[in-house]
């Protein structure tokens, strides 16, 4: 059994075009800590992603995180809409959708303010052997010496009409 | 004040303030050198109420989803009585922070979310100062906004009070 994670994950808001997660530091936790994508119980992108209550009868944003990837680089292709190359050709082609990634700190509580980094990977380059051939998500932060310390991670799908 | 906050954008779905951290520490220092409420009175500008207003004046409309949101305590909003909100309540209206639908069970109730960019502060090293933004009630349960950075330096940064659009929901 692996050391405690230093960021557990509660998802919050969950639509078709949006997943929002209340990120909670446990200080001194291990870091950095893999949001995964292995269809198992919450948190997980493609669980959480399936239970949006839809507004339509599509969900992109299970399109999104069920893309398989070989690499980060695809990984974050997917997950953070990064092209190292702006409008070149995917092998899978170019208008696949994507979705973006954003962190918006909440609370510090007593704590101070801290960076939160987030990135993209392959499931088992990250670690997370059960989402290996999918994105993950993966959260790190600056400093990690307090319980409590909280952030919104929100996932987009990217070119929606709100984002 | 260590942290001021000026309307610099208003659309009838969307507030944007410039948050000006002054980087002074008071002696001693006290919570409000990082902390500013953004209220929610119908007092001068900066106010949730006079702002939404100014919005909808702007924008030539007689109201905005993004008021009824505000007036929320005031007059209830969807599922959520009039007479206060909780803290609870305002997080799933303005942060949509709604785990398992505990607050708005009604998934198509409009909600907001707010972030924050930071901008930039002349001679600040980047990320030297972080910012992080919360969603509480005043003492009548009206919702406000928790402007929070930290302090010893000048920065400045966007606050965006953002209306979803059914579209997203």
């Amino acid at each position: 059994m692996g050391a405690t994670p230093a960021i557990s994950f509660q998802l919050v808001d969950a639509t078709p075009y949006r997943l929002r997660y209340l990120c909670t530091t446990f200080g001194g936790g291990q870091l950095p800590v893999v949001l995964p994508n292995a269809g198992q119980a919450t948190p997980d992108l493609r669980t959480d992603a399936a239970s949006a209550a839809p507004g339509s009868g599509q969900n992109p944003m299970i399109t999104v995180v069920s893309t398989a990837v070989v690499n980060q680089v695809e990984a974050r292709k997917v997950l953070l809409g990064e092209q190292p190359v702006p409008g070149a050709l995917t092998p899978a082609g170019a208008r696949k959708l994507r979705a973006h990634c954003q962190i918006t700190q909440r609370n510090p509580a007593a704590a101070a303010l801290v960076n939160w980094d987030v990135d993209a990977d392959e499931g088992a380059n990250a670690g997370s052997a059960a989402s290996a051939g999918f994105p993950v998500l993966v959260l790190d932060l600056s400093t990690n010496l307090e319980d409590g310390v909280t952030a919104y991670l929100d996932i987009f799908v990217a070119d929606t009409y709100n984002r | 004040v260590a942290i001021t906050l000026s309307l610099v954008y208003t659309r009838p779905d969307r507030l944007r303030y410039l948050c000006d951290q002054d980087g002074v520490i008071s002696s001693p220092p006290v919570a409000a050198d990082g902390l500013v409420v953004l209220p929610n009175d119908a007092g001068v500008t900066p106010d949730l109420q006079t702002d939404i207003a100014t919005a909808a004046q702007v924008a030539g409309v007689s109201g905005t989803p993004l008021r009824a949101l505000i007036r929320a305590g005031i007059d209830g909003f969807g599922p959520i009585a009039a007479g206060g909100l909780t803290q609870a309540q305002a997080r799933a209206l303005f942060m949509s922070d709604d785990a398992a639908g505990a607050v708005l069970t009604n998934k198509q109730v409009l909600r907001a979310v707010c972030s924050i960019t930071p901008r930039n502060g002349a001679g600040v090293p980047l990320g030297s100062i972080q910012w992080a933004v919360d969603v509480n009630v005043d003492g009548e349960g009206d919702p406000v906004i928790e402007v929070r950075s930290s302090v010893g330096e000048a920065a400045a940064a966007f606050l965006d009070i953002h209306l979803r659009h059914t579209h997203d929901l």
